[in-house]
C-alpha cells in the first residue's frame, strides 16, 4: 500500500516537472550557431563598419568579412532590411545555406553616417554537410 | 516493487528534462546579452552619426530625433518579449540638447554628444533593466608659433592633436588657415606648406607667408574618421 502511494507521489511530481519545463532538442548546437552568428555581426559592427558597408551597398565586402568571422563549416545567408522592413540587398549574401537545422539571428544596426540610417540584419546559419 | 522502479525511471527522465530546461534559460540569457550589446552599439552609432550631422551644420535636435527613431526601431524588433528604451539628453552646461559644440579661439575645439539610456527587456518571467550612457567627444588641440623673417614674411609652425574620447585619433580633411588683412587664407605650395602626419593623431604644419600684422592667427578645420567635424583657432606666439 505504502509502495503504491510512493509511486503515485513520484509520478505526480514528475508530471508537474514535465509541465513546467518543456524539452529542448539539440539545443547546444543551435545555441552555438546563433551565438557565433551574433558575435560575428557584433564584431563587424564594433566600429560602425557594418553600417558603413550597408550604406555603401557593399555586399561583397560584407560576405568576405563574414567568411572570416564565422567558424569553418558553417553555411549562412544574410538579408538586410531597411527601417521599413524592405529587403535592400539585391543579391544573395552568403555561401549557400545548407544543413538540416537552420537558426536565424536578427541584428539591429545603426549606421554612423550623418544621415543615421537603421537596418535589420537577418543572418541564417546552418552547419554545412 | 516494479511500479516503484518505473516511477524512479520517470523521475530520472524528468530530472534530465529539468537540466535541459536550465540550458534553455542559459541560452535565453545569452540572447538577452547579445541583443543588449547590439542595442547599445546601435545607440552609440546613432549618437556618432547625429553628432557628425550637427557638427556639419545640422540642428541640435538631430540627436533627439535620431535616438527616438532608434529606440522605436529596436522596440519593435525584440520578438520574444518587449524592449523599451528611453533616453535623456544631457542638458547641463556646456551641453544643450545633448550636444556640445565649442570651437574656441584658445587652441581648443570640441564636438561632443552625451545621452543617458534606460533599457528594459521584458520576457516570460524575466525583467532586465539596464542603464548606460553614451558620451562621444572629439577634441582638437592646436598650438602655433611663428618666426619673423624679412619684411612681413613669417614662418608659422602649427602642431595639432586630434582626440576621440581623450585618445589619439586620425584626422580626415585637415585644413589650415591663416589670417592676413582680415581675410582667412590657406597656405599653398608657394608658401612652402608642409604637413607631417605622425600617424598617432598628431600633425605638424609649417608654412611661410606675408602677414602684415604682428598678431598671427591660425585656424585648423578637420573631421575624424566618423566624419565628426571640429575646428579650433589660436594666436601664434
Amino acid at each position: 500500500m505504502l509502495e503504491a502511494f510512493l509511486a503515485v507521489l513520484v509520478i505526480f511530481s514528475a508530471s508537474i516537472l514535465s509541465i513546467k519545463f518543456s524539452p529542448a532538442t539539440d539545443f547546444e548546437s543551435e545555441k552555438l550557431l546563433s551565438t557565433s552568428g551574433m558575435q560575428a555581426l557584433i564584431e563587424l559592427d564594433n566600429n560602425g563598419y557594418l553600417g558603413k558597408l550597408i550604406d555603401e551597398r557593399n555586399w561583397t565586402a560584407i560576405r568576405e568579412n563574414l567568411e572570416v568571422l564565422l567558424p569553418a563549416g558553417v553555411s549562412y545567408n544574410l538579408t538586410v532590411y531597411d527601417d521599413t522592413m524592405h529587403q535592400i540587398n539585391d543579391f544573395a549574401i552568403g555561401n549557400g545555406l545548407k544543413g538540416q537545422k537552420v537558426v536565424s539571428v536578427e541584428y539591429p544596426c545603426a549606421s554612423q553616417s550623418s544621415e543615421c540610417r537603421f537596418y535589420l540584419v537577418r543572418l541564417q546559419l546552418a552547419i554545412a554537410g | 516493487m516494479g511500479v516503484l522502479i518505473i516511477a524512479l525511471l520517470l523521475l530520472s527522465t524528468e530530472i534530465y528534462v529539468y537540466d535541459l530546461g536550465k540550458a534553455v534559460e542559459e541560452g535565453k540569457q545569452n540572447s538577452f546579452s547579445d541583443f543588449i550589446l547590439a542595442v547599445k552599439l546601435g545607440s552609440k552609432h546613432a549618437a556618432v552619426g547625429s553628432l557628425a550631422n550637427v557638427s556639419q551644420g545640422g540642428t541640435n535636435q538631430t540627436l533627439e530625433i535620431n535616438l527616438k527613431e532608434w529606440s522605436s526601431f529596436v522596440g519593435g524588433l525584440y520578438q520574444s518579449g518587449k524592449c523599451i528604451q528611453i533616453f535623456t539628453l544631457r542638458e547641463i552646461a556646456p551641453y544643450s540638447s545633448g550636444i556640445w559644440i565649442f570651437w574656441g579661439i584658445n587652441g581648443v575645439g570640441v564636438s561632443g554628444a552625451h545621452a543617458n539610456f534606460s533599457l528594459q527587456l521584458l520576457d516570460r518571467g524575466t525583467d532586465v533593466n539596464l542603464k548606460y550612457a553614451i558620451n562621444i567627444t572629439t577634441t582638437l588641440l592646436i598650438q602655433g608659433t611663428y618666426k619673423e623673417m624679412q619684411g612681413n614674411s613669417k614662418q608659422v609652425n602649427v602642431t595639432c592633436n586630434l582626440l576621440n574620447e581623450g585618445k589619439p585619433a586620425l584626422a580626415e580633411n585637415l585644413t589650415l588657415y591663416y589670417k592676413n588683412l582680415d581675410e582667412w587664407l590657406t597656405p599653398s605650395p608657394q608658401n612652402n606648406y608642409t604637413i607631417i602626419d605622425y600617424g598617432n593623431g598628431t600633425y605638424f604644419m609649417s608654412f611661410v607667408a606675408d602677414i602684415s600684422s604682428s598678431i598671427v592667427e591660425v585656424s585648423v578645420h578637420t573631421s575624424d574618421q566618423s566624419e565628426i567635424s571640429v575646428q579650433a583657432n589660436v594666436t601664434c606666439t
